[in-house]
């Protein structure tokens, strides 16, 4: 009996020492169980207040955190979203569901990432910027996002956390930066360019300074002997009775107007950048153009008409210089167009074509210009005569853009060429 | 009674070739090369016409312009002149026209430039003595 006592004493001991321990293990169990209370709470303190906006999903994707900052930028409240799934995190941000940067760390895929403007992956962690229009109550904001996941203590993914920082301001001034930086560079370079433009041009003026000088020297040494010997053709003529000779001297005083043409045209090149505008009688300049070309061409067969369709003393403001060189230059091309020194040349006056402007036409029905030479027409030097400077045209161009003036060729091989100058009546001050 | 004419210039071909052609539509002609040297005989000769070179040895035809008019010589004046065909800007540009020769050229009865018509000439200058 006292035996049996002993043996059931013996287990009753036993058993309290396993409910002591018991209850201490409890007791342990229950404190362990504050501990990780206190901190999940500590934890859900932090992401709570945490600056940048911030949500964190398990690993069935349900949101299991959504912190302040991330209500102010979606104005979705944490008991709206804390234990949804289905990517109704992203519904705030896309208006829709679908997957989000978090999404990207487990399963890549191109189609979401090329959503963003920028992506880069470091270890386990995704980074990328994007632009998303509907946050802040529709107000927009380029953001900065980082995903990263959550491991246990095992290394298994249990979960991912998303911060999303707002850089709005930080882009609004890389933007102006960079505008600026744009800026800069385009002023730099156009002053370069201006500054490389200015430098030709001083090369060219003085350039065109020396043979200004030059070529007014020449003219004035020139036209002295030209004067002597047109005078004393003159003379010759009055004095022989043999009309054989009339012929010769017409031909020494067309030799002494070609001359006195080349003369002017290597002048006019040279300083043809200043222009004297005044009011002038463009019809009548034109008159005394046709009448000497006609003199100077009055061997050949070739019939000018004139049609100016102007009010009678019409006058715009030009260089009259400057016009005589022009029309005596188109009215030489005119009449050298025609290789059996017959044909006809039309020329035109209009001032209602284009409102504003004077139309001066000079049409032949002469051999034409080839479509490879009509582009090179305006270069200095340039000419299909065996003879001449190719000055001509090239002055008419600079001439004629003095005069802020437009000159357009129209040619059809062996049809002929209509020249058609366009200045304005008035100058712009 | 003849029309007395003096050609200023200092191309003594023009002025053969041009007193021939005077001499021959019955002017009286004198012609003389240099600038100084046609000064007194503007002053004590009483040309009626006087054809003007400008650039001339010792004194310009600016400055016989000038005098003929401040001296109120009463003799017509046509300028011959082989200067540029060029506008007032380039002229000066070039330092072959300042503003006074400018304003000095209004003076003269008229400009003609070298190498001139002959007969565009003669009609100019028949009309400036009639």
């Amino acid at each position: 009996m006292s035996k049996k006592i002993k043996r059931l004493r013996n287990f009753n001991a036993q058993l309290r020492a396993v409910n002591e321990r018991l209850k201490s293990e409890i007791l342990h169990r229950q404190q362990a169980e504050d501990n990780l209370k206190a901190a999940y709470h500590k934890l859900s303190d932090i992401i709570e207040f945490l600056p940048d906006a911030t949500f964190v999903i398990n690993k069935d994707k349900k949101v299991i955190a959504w912190n302040k900052a991330i209500e102010e930028m979606t104005g979705v409240k944490k008991e709206e979203m804390i234990g949804k799934g289905d990517y109704a995190y992203s519904v705030p941000f896309y208006g829709k569901p679908r997957p989000l940067l978090v999404d990207l760390l487990t399963i890549a895929q191109e189609e979401i990432e090329a959503k963003y403007s920028y992506v880069k992956r470091e270890k386990e962690n995704l980074y990328a910027e994007v632009f998303v229009p509907r946050i802040f109550a529709g107000r927009g904001a380029f953001i900065w996002i980082k995903a990263s996941p959550l491991f246990d203590d095992y290394g298994n993914i249990v979960g991912a956390v998303e911060s999303i920082r707002d850089i709005t301001d930080r882009k609004e001034a890389e933007a102006i930066l960079r505008q600026d930086k744009e800026s800069f560079e385009n002023l730099t370079k156009e002053r370069t360019e201006q500054l490389l433009m200015v430098q030709k041009e001083l090369a060219d003026a003085k350039h065109l300074s020396e043979i200004g000088s030059l070529a007014a020297t020449v003219a004035h040494e020139l036209r002295n002997p030209l004067a002597a010997i047109r005078t004393a053709a003159y003379n010759i003529g009055k004095k022989s009775r043999n009309q054989s000779l009339i012929s010769h001297l017409n031909n020494i005083e067309k030799k002494v107007l070609d001359c006195d043409q080349t003369i002017n045209n290597l002048l006019s090149y040279a300083r043809v950048k200043v222009s004297h505008f005044e009011d002038v009688r463009i019809c009548a300049i034109l008159k005394e153009c046709v009448s000497s070309a006609q003199d100077r061409y009055y061997k050949w067969k070739v019939q000018v008409i004139k049609k100016c369709n102007c009010p009678k003393n019409d006058v715009i403001s030009a260089d009259p210089f400057q016009m005589r060189e022009l029309f005596n230059n188109l009215l030489n091309n005119a009449f050298e167009s025609f290789p059996e020194k017959k044909g006809k040349i039309v020329v035109r006056v209009d001032r209602k074509n284009i409102p504003g402007n004077i139309v001066i036409s000079f049409y032949d029905n002469g051999a034409g210009i080839s479509p490879g030479d009509l582009e090179k027409l305006a270069q200095p030097f340039f000419t299909t005569k065996s003879k001449g400077t190719g000055l001509g045209l090239a002055v008419c161009h600079q001439l004629v853009s003095l005069h802020e003036g437009t000159m357009n060729f129209e040619s059809e091989l062996g049809q002929g060429t209509t020249v058609t100058v366009t200045l304005p009546i008035e100058r712009k001050l | 009674m003849k029309k007395k004419i003096l050609i200023v210039d200092d191309d003594e071909e023009i002025c053969d070739e041009l007193s021939e052609i005077l001499r021959g539509e019955r002017f009286q002609v004198e012609a003389v090369y240099d600038g100084l040297k046609a000064s007194p005989m503007i002053e004590k000769s009483g040309y009626n016409l006087i054809l003007l070179d400008l650039k001339l040895p010792n004194l310009s035809g600016f400055e016989l312009l000038k005098m003929i008019r401040q001296k109120k010589i009463l003799s017509r004046v046509l300028i011959l002149t082989g200067r540029p065909l060029l506008n007032k800007k380039a002229l000066k540009e070039l330092a072959i026209q300042n503003e006074e020769e400018e304003n000095i050229l209004k003076l003269a009865d008229g400009i003609i430039n070298k190498p001139f018509d002959v007969k565009a000439l003669l009609n100019k200058i028949k009309e400036l003595l009639r």
